[in-house]
């Protein structure tokens, strides 16, 4: 027993000491490894703001027609004031001419109610008005980023929607997710799609579909016609019979890739 | 999509037969490193009794002196000692009896010796074997673990309808994990059981060397005692000189 002690115990604590110096590199290795994802991460938005700041240059233009409509909306409200301050003036000479300082009192208060309901709601009504103005910019500054996104796919010549964020970024993990996507969408479409009669292998047609962040298809366009009108239009109406496809949570990939893309259709790749 | 996968997340998220797979060869891992940092000491310890022990028998002291000092000394004998006392005390036991002829003396010596030089190979080898078993067998059991995990984890995507490569890659790298610690064991402990295997053979080798060496000089003494004073006086004169 002494002997085991006394030849054993260095060598005991120090292969637990390996063992535990390895689990503790390992762990700060993990570690480490998950805070370069996050050093990563905010270079993608980065590269998402550099595209979104020309856009809002080109929105503002296009913002400032909603103040003038606002404006007057905000003003009404002002309007009223000066008729209630002269209701108050009207009714407190008849006070007067009443010399019931109890009634007068009443009515002021009265009055004094009215007018913060008033004013509040003026207050409410600007506060909406900046609402909607806030709203109608964004709304322009949406549009502007489609269009733009619109005019980057034309310069594209690949199928898919790409870019030169996409080239950037070169990313294989978020390439692989949008693939899962894909193939759900075309699952989707091999469940709403009635096979014409006149469908023969081979046949390809290239469909644009538009989608808005919730999946939903806002637009389907044919690009390339397989040479078939009844085919083109039973893989359009399938687009469109599906109505809504699911796509990533991720809004930049959604931008990226599912804001518009280009899908190929073949009947043979349907057929299973 | 931002599965937690570090490695302990793997371990606790494996199945059972996998965690205990992972067990065996942790613990397999522990007890091969405290035999192998024990085994280093130990032949340490061993090299450098030898080499003292050799400094001083060559030094040119009296073999009768030198018994009764390592005689002395407290603690357990190893090496050259235990082999020259064994073989010393057997010479001069044989050749206080009279009547027991030279070849004689000296076969009793040497019998004694090699029991010695057996018995401190036997003790520089032990738990050796245990890190030759555990260098050949844990990438084994890893491996087992490895199939068993791989095995779940694709029956489990058989009942899947879209089967992607982030439903199996969790099941596999958390198998995979088995592998990593297999070999983790393994390497450290067929390197262990090279270098120590290696070392024992040269150790034993020398210690072979010096038991012929002693034996020669005993053989001296033995042809040499009986024409003069005899009996006791025998190992008094001796004289070392190596032979090569």
């Amino acid at each position: 027993m002494l002997y085991a002690l006394r030849h054993y115990s260095l060598p005991v604590l120090l292969a637990f000491a390996i063992h535990a110096s390895l689990a503790l590199f390992l762990w700060q290795g993990m570690a480490a490894g998950v805070e370069e994802e996050r050093i990563i991460k905010p270079r993608i938005i980065n590269s998402t703001l550099l595209v979104l700041e020309p856009q809002q240059s080109k929105a503002r233009p296009k913002a400032p027609p909603p103040p003038p409509t606002s404006k007057p909306e905000a003003v009404k409200p002002e309007k009223v004031d000066p008729r209630l301050l002269e209701d108050q003036r009207r009714q407190r000479e008849d006070a007067r001419k009443k010399t019931v300082a109890l009634e007068n009192a009443k009515i002021k208060k009265a009055q004094e109610e009215k007018e913060r309901v008033a004013k509040e709601e003026s207050q409410r009504q600007r506060a909406e008005a900046e609402r909607d103005r806030a709203a109608r910019i964004k709304d322009a500054a949406e549009r502007a980023a489609t269009e733009r996104q619109a005019r980057l796919d034309a310069l594209s010549s690949s199928s898919v929607a790409t870019d030169e964020q996409s080239q950037e970024s070169a990313d294989g993990e978020e390439m692989a997710l949008a693939q899962t996507y894909f193939q759900g969408i075309r699952a989707k479409m091999v469940a709403n799609w009635s096979r014409p009669a006149s469908a023969r292998n081979g046949m390809q047609v290239t469909l644009r579909v538009e989608l808005v962040p919730s999946g939903e298809v806002v637009a389907v366009s044919l690009v390339d016609s397989s040479g078939d009108a009844a085919f083109d239009r039973s893989a359009e109406s399938a687009v469109r019979r599906a109505g809504r496809f699911d796509v990533p949570d991720d809004s930049a990939i959604f931008e990226r890739r599912f804001r518009r893309f280009n899908l190929q259709f073949k009947p043979e790749d349907l057929l299973r | 999509m931002s599965e937690d996968l570090s490695i302990f997340a793997l371990i606790s998220g494996a199945s059972l037969l996998v965690q205990i797979v992972m067990g065996i060869l942790l613990i397999a891992s522990v007890v091969s490193w405290v035999m192998i940092f024990q085994r280093w000491f130990a032949l340490n310890a061993q090299q450098r009794s030898m080499d003292a022990f050799e400094d001083e028998f060559w030094s040119g002291v009296d073999l009768r002196q030198l018994y009764t000092e390592v005689n002395a000394s407290a603690g357990e004998l190893r090496g050259y000692e235990h082999v020259f006392v064994a073989g010393f005390k057997e010479f001069n036991r044989l050749s206080e009896q009279s009547s027991a002829d030279p070849g004689a003396i000296l076969q009793g010596s040497q019998r004694a010796m090699r029991v010695a030089l057996n018995r401190e190979e036997e003790k520089m080898e032990r738990h050796i074997p245990f890190l030759a078993t555990v260098g050949s067998t844990s990438p084994y059991i890893g491996l087992f673990g490895t199939v068993w995990g791989i095995m779940n984890s694709f029956r489990s995507l058989a009942n899947m309808s879209q089967a992607t490569l982030a439903t199996v890659a969790p099941g596999i790298s958390e198998a995979l994990v088995a592998t990593a610690m297999g070999l983790f064991a393994a390497i450290p402990a067929v390197i262990g059981y090279n270098r120590f295997a290696a070392r024992v053979e040269v150790l034993t080798k020398r210690l072979e060397t010096f038991s012929d060496e002693l034996t020669g000089i005993l053989a001296r003494a033995a042809h040499s005692a009986p024409t003069s004073s005899g009996g006791g006086g025998a190992a008094t004169g001796i004289t070392k000189r190596r032979s090569s």
